[in-house]
């Protein structure tokens, strides 16, 4: 896990630590913006994730997260291994983290500024109550992502996941949970905050769906109503790599997600 | 008289089949379509985002004209308030006239001669790419070169 708050401060480098309960192994891991924290790996069937990875540096991005999602509903607690006769696609451990070689003809423009992009990977995990951490606990290969995120849908989920001493990077949320989802208050958004826990908004939904379109803006206004748009990050979730857009416009789409001008710019990407 | 300010973006629109194939070639065929397309197209955008106070508030002083066709750039002037509603509006924009697009906001100015500036250092690296990527098809380079630095101006009132 890396320490986001770092990350995003835009120090050159950052520390990556293991496990959060035991101790901290840190390793070093230059970053630098703009950054987009959120290409998923299961991106639509015309397109693979190097196009994607290739397009967003094309338009100007230096860190990448590659996103593996998962649900917690894919892990059997061990009462449901016994009953054999369950269908679905589970899984016995977290996907290992993907990896994506790039050769410097990928990213031609920083290339010839003499930068190598950073792509770190980060695994998502939509959770309804806290079992999810027996999975992870025992999983050695769920440490080895850079990021961790948490996709939560409920205010008891939220709070019990805040009660325990679990560290995590971002926290975000599908466009479909925001009715009957979370009721932000502000002493939540700051117990968030203290964790230093980041707030993802995508901004796909946006160009994708009109109702998405609503659901999130109006998320992003309670963010702003209630935590003032503190520990805000923009990333993108394109499925496709006509869903990406380039740093500049990240920042003036902020604008209509309740952030001020100067917040649009540091809150995701730095224009040039 | 305090004067009007203005902002002027420049805008890349690339074609959808381009992003979506990802292959190395450049393209140099103009979009189809004129002027008037583009801003309806961001008009009909800012009216689907913000409604009518935003369509009717960027209308004034609202002016789009294509400044390379060859490489599809384009500059849309608007006055300095509610340019954030246009540029809110920029990444959404996707189809131009049934055309797939995808947007690229390249600079904000406040002056046409510093877009300009911007434009022709763009262009000339462009330009560069251009001949590079085209060197194995016969292609008349003093044309190309025609093509792609002529930078239509855009009426400074």
């Amino acid at each position: 896990l890396i320490l986001l708050d770092s990350l995003l401060q835009e120090n050159t480098t950052i520390f990556h630590t293991n496990c959060s309960n035991f101790y901290c192994d840190p390793v070093m891991i230059p970053i630098t913006s703009p950054y987009d924290l959120n290409i998923p790996m299961t991106c639509s069937p015309h397109t693979t994730p190097l196009v994607m990875v290739r397009r967003a540096l094309a338009l100007g991005y230096q860190t990448i997260a590659l996103n593996t999602e998962v649900s917690q509903n894919q892990f059997l607690t061990r009462k449901q291994a016994k009953d054999k006769a369950k269908n679905g696609d589970f899984l016995a451990d977290f996907p290992a983290p993907p990896t994506l070689s790039l050769t410097s003809e990928d990213y031609p423009l920083l290339a010839s500024r003499g930068l190598t992009p950073t792509i770190l990977t980060r695994l998502t995990i939509s959770i309804t109550n806290n079992d999810f951490m027996i999975h992870y606990n025992k999983s050695s290969i769920a440490k080895q992502y850079d990021l961790l995120a948490i996709n939560v849908s409920s205010s008891p989920c939220l709070s019990s996941l805040l009660k325990s001493s679990f560290r995590w990077d971002i926290l975000s949320f599908t466009p479909s949970s925001v009715i009957g989802g979370v009721r932000w208050t502000r002493k939540l958004y700051y117990e968030c905050v203290e964790k230093n826990v980041y707030f993802e908004l995508q901004y796909s939904p946006l160009i994708r769906d009109s109702l998405d379109r609503r659901r999130v803006i109006s998320h992003a206004h309670t963010y702003h109503s209630v935590g003032k748009s503190r520990n805000i990050i923009f990333t993108s979730e394109a499925r496709s790599p006509l869903e990406l857009r380039s740093p500049a416009d990240v920042a003036n789409l902020a604008w209509i997600m309740g952030l001020t001008e100067n917040q649009g710019k540091e809150d995701g990407t730095f224009p040039d | 008289m305090v004067r009007f300010k203005k902002r002027y973006f420049v805008v890349e629109f690339e074609r959808a089949q381009h992003v979506n194939q990802s292959k190395e070639h450049f393209d140099l065929e103009p979009l189809n379509s004129k002027d008037i397309d583009i801003a309806n197209a961001v008009k009909d955008k800012v009216q689907e985002l913000h409604g009518d106070f935003g369509r009717a508030s960027i209308s004034v002083g609202f002016k789009v004209i294509y400044a390379n066709t060859t490489t599809r750039l384009v500059i849309i002037r608007t006055r300095h308030g509610p340019h954030r509603l246009v540029a809110s509006a920029l990444p959404f924009v996707t189809k131009i006239r049934a055309e797939g697009v995808v947007g690229q906001l390249l600079y904000t100015g406040a002056t046409i001669k510093h877009c300009q500036l911007f434009m022709v250092r763009r262009q000339t690296r462009q330009l560069e790419m251009a001949k590079k990527w085209l060197a194995n098809k016969k292609m008349d380079q003093e044309k190309l070169k025609e093509n792609i630095m002529d930078i239509r101006q855009i009426d400074p009132c």
